[in-house]
Formats: C-alpha cells, sequence, structure tokens
C-alpha cells in the first residue's frame, strides 16, 4: 500500500476522532506531561553517587521510571483507542492501568523497559566512565550513541501496537500482544516511522509557541498510531479472509 | 475492497464540517489576527505563541475533510504573517542591542537619546542589583 495515502487516511481519521475531545486529550496529556516531569526530577534528585554506584543508580531509576510509567502509557492509549472507536471516555481514564490489567501491563513494560535501557547502556557506560575531552572517547560515545538509538528504534516501532493489542484483547496477556505486535508490524515498520516523520512540520508551530503547542500536536500523534492499529488490523483482516 | 483505510481515497468526507471544528477554525482564525495585532503592541513572545497555536488549530481543525475551512486558512495566513513580522522585529532588536553593546560610539548615542527622549540617566537604566559586588552596572 502507498505509504503516503496510508498515512493521510490515517491522520485524517486521527483528527475526525479527536473533533470535539481536543480537550480532553490536551488535559490528559498535560497530567501525562505532569506526572512524568515529576517522577523523573524525583529521581535525578535521588541520585546523590558518584562513580560506578552513581551510574547504577541512574540506570536502575531510569529503567523502574520506564517500567512504572507504562502503567499511564496503558491508560493514555486507552484513552486514544477509546476516541478511535468512538467510546465514551473520561479524563480518570489515564489511571485506567492501575486497576484493570496491571500484573500484565507492568511484565509488558519490564520487558520493553529492560531493552531501551539495554539499547542505551553502552553508550551511558561511555558517558560515565571515559574521559570526556579525549577525542577518542567523544568519538566512541558517538558511535555507541548513533548505534543505542537505532536499536532503541527499531524496539519502538516493532512493539508499537502492543499496548494497543492488550487494550483490545486483554485475556491474551502480555507475552501474547508483544509477539502479535512484532507480526503486526513485520513489514510496517517503515510505514509507521514515514507516518511519525510526517509530524516533523509541526515542530516549527511547536518551537514558536515554546513547546506549548506539543500538547496538541502529541494528541493528534497519538490519535494517528490509534487510527494507525486499527487500519493494520483491518489490513491484516482482509488479506487473512 | 471498501475499508477506507485500504483505500485511502474513501476516508475524505463531503459532508459538512462538525461544529467543533468550525469552532476550532474560527479561534485558528482568532488566535492568527491576535498574533498579527501584538506584533506591533507586545512583540516576541504573545505573537509567536498565538501564531504557532494558530497553525496546529487550523490543521486539526480540517478533521476528515481534505481543506481547511476559510477561517482557519484565514487563521494560517494571518498567523504566517505575524510570525514573519515578530521575527523580523526580533531580529532587528537583537542586531540593535548587539551593535550598541560592541560600539562604544553607538552606545554613546544610546545613553544620549536615553537621557534626551525619557530623562533617565544611562547608568540607572543600566543598573545590575545583582552586581552589586562589581560596581552594580551592567
Amino acid at each position: 500500500m502507498n505509504r503516503h495515502a496510508l498515512s493521510c487516511a490515517v491522520k485524517a481519521r486521527a483528527r475526525d476522532a479527536l473533533s470535539g475531545h481536543l480537550p480532553l486529550a490536551v488535559l490528559t496529556n498535560l497530567s501525562c506531561s505532569a506526572v512524568f516531569v515529576f517522577l523523573y526530577l524525583i529521581g535525578v534528585e535521588m541520585n546523590v553517587y558518584s562513580g560506578i554506584p552513581g551510574f547504577v543508580f541512574s540506570v536502575t531509576i531510569i529503567w523502574s521510571l520506564d517500567a512504572f510509567f507504562g502503567l499511564f502509557s496503558y491508560g493514555l492509549q486507552g484513552i486514544y483507542l477509546g476516541l478511535e472507536y468512538r467510546r465514551p471516555v473520561q479524563q480518570k481514564d489515564l489511571f485506567a492501568g492501575f486497576s484493570e490489567n496491571p500484573r500484565q501491563i507492568l511484565l509488558m513494560q519490564i520487558f520493553l523497559a529492560s531493552l531501551h535501557v539495554s539499547a542505551m547502556l553502552p553508550a551511558s557506560w561511555a558517558a560515565f566512565f571515559l574521559p570526556p575531552h579525549a577525542g577518542k572517547s567523544q568519538i566512541i560515545f558517538a558511535v555507541l550513541f548513533a548505534a543505542g538509538v537505532c536499536f532503541r528504534l527499531w524496539i519502538r516501532l516493532t512493539y508499537a501496537l502492543s499496548f494497543f493489542l492488550l487494550l483490545d484483547f486483554p485475556r491474551g496477556g502480555a507475552w501474547a500482544s508483544l509477539k502479535r505486535s512484532r507480526e503486526l508490524m513485520r513489514g510496517y515498520k517503515l510505514t509507521l516511522l514515514y507516518l511519525d516523520l510526517s509530524f516533523l512540520p509541526y515542530l516549527v508551530p511547536v518551537i514558536c509557541t515554546f513547546g506549548i503547542g506539543q500538547l496538541w500536536v502529541s494528541a493528534y500523534m497519538l490519535s494517528a498510531r490509534a487510527s494507525f492499529y486499527r487500519a493494520l488490523l483491518a489490513e491484516k483482516t482482509a488479506s487473512r479472509g | 475492497m471498501n475499508n477506507e483505510y485500504i483505500n485511502p481515497s474513501n476516508i475524505y468526507s463531503e459532508q459538512p464540517q462538525p461544529e467543533a471544528a468550525k469552532k476550532l477554525a474560527s479561534t485558528a482564525g482568532v488566535l492568527g489576527a491576535v498574533s498579527i495585532l501584538t506584533c506591533f503592541v507586545l512583540p516576541v513572545v504573545i505573537p509567536a505563541v498565538t501564531g504557532g497555536m494558530a497553525i496546529i488549530l487550523a490543521c486539526l481543525s480540517k478533521a476528515k475533510h481534505k481543506r481547511m475551512l476559510p477561517s482557519a486558512r484565514r487563521g494560517v495566513m494571518l498567523a504566517v504573517i505575524g510570525l514573519c513580522i515578530n521575527g523580523a522585529v526580533c531580529g532587528f532588536s537583537a542586531s540593535a542591542a548587539y551593535r550598541i553593546y560592541k560600539d562604544p560610539a553607538a552606545m554613546r548615542q544610546f545613553c544620549e537619546q536615553l537621557k534626551d527622549n525619557y530623562g533617565i540617566d544611562a547608568d540607572e537604566f543600566l543598573y545590575d542589583p545583582w552586581s552589586e559586588s562589581s560596581g552594580g552596572t551592567l
């Protein structure tokens, strides 16, 4: 399928789903960002160590924050999937991860957080332990960082639909959702990347608004992801039938 | 295949825009106008924020349509003009400040004009309370 045509269709559908629900989406994004920043700042403040203990502590903090934040991601993606399905949603649904299936969500997010952390571990190690002003160590850091970013991007694209799948098929559990996401995304990673990159021009107005506009743009992006999930599910079902 | 995703030409609606999208388009239009107006009254921050928001809201107001509503298009146009004027004002101000800061003759002229037009002494104007220990001036 033509990537551009699919991206336009998905975005049109996302705008339609958001129509009339934009204040709710923006407030939800704001709450989510506030929680994330608060937890992150606490994590940063807690790290008073240096050397190896500092490195271990900071990696552990990043890993545990990422794992814990899965509970919020589940609620957030549930809201956008609800909007996509034209179901009534409320702001309190952001905390749905704490009451619906928290064990499976945490299991899934622990796996994803471990992959995320392991992707950036070599670069973090280089930043912590190599001499900062030596030319050779800067090159090593740059190479490790680029490799880490590429691996992380691959993980994000491969498992992008796992929360949506857990929301739609909760009985399957975490591993089934991760496996299904991997299968669904086979051959569609570049399409999703194209969809994500198509939001790049919005960076200009977001910079103009000193980041405030990001609340609206991320609502649009998340809604487009939910729409993409629905499109992919429809396509795979049609191709099987 | 009738699936609107598999055949994306089906996606765009010909029906009138929903009320929420019309409101969004009107908001974009108003923000675009505010962006131009504030360029001359309160430049830098407010025109940038309102202009940027006008563009984002105008894009979101398209909903399931291919084209924006006229008010949203107007909003984008006004916002782009506002952002350009604001950018020019910022650039001009920054270059003038840099010139005054670097060139002693320009600095002297600036201090004289300040005294003549507003009756303010340059030392009083450029007083920096945070650097009290280093003489109190910038």
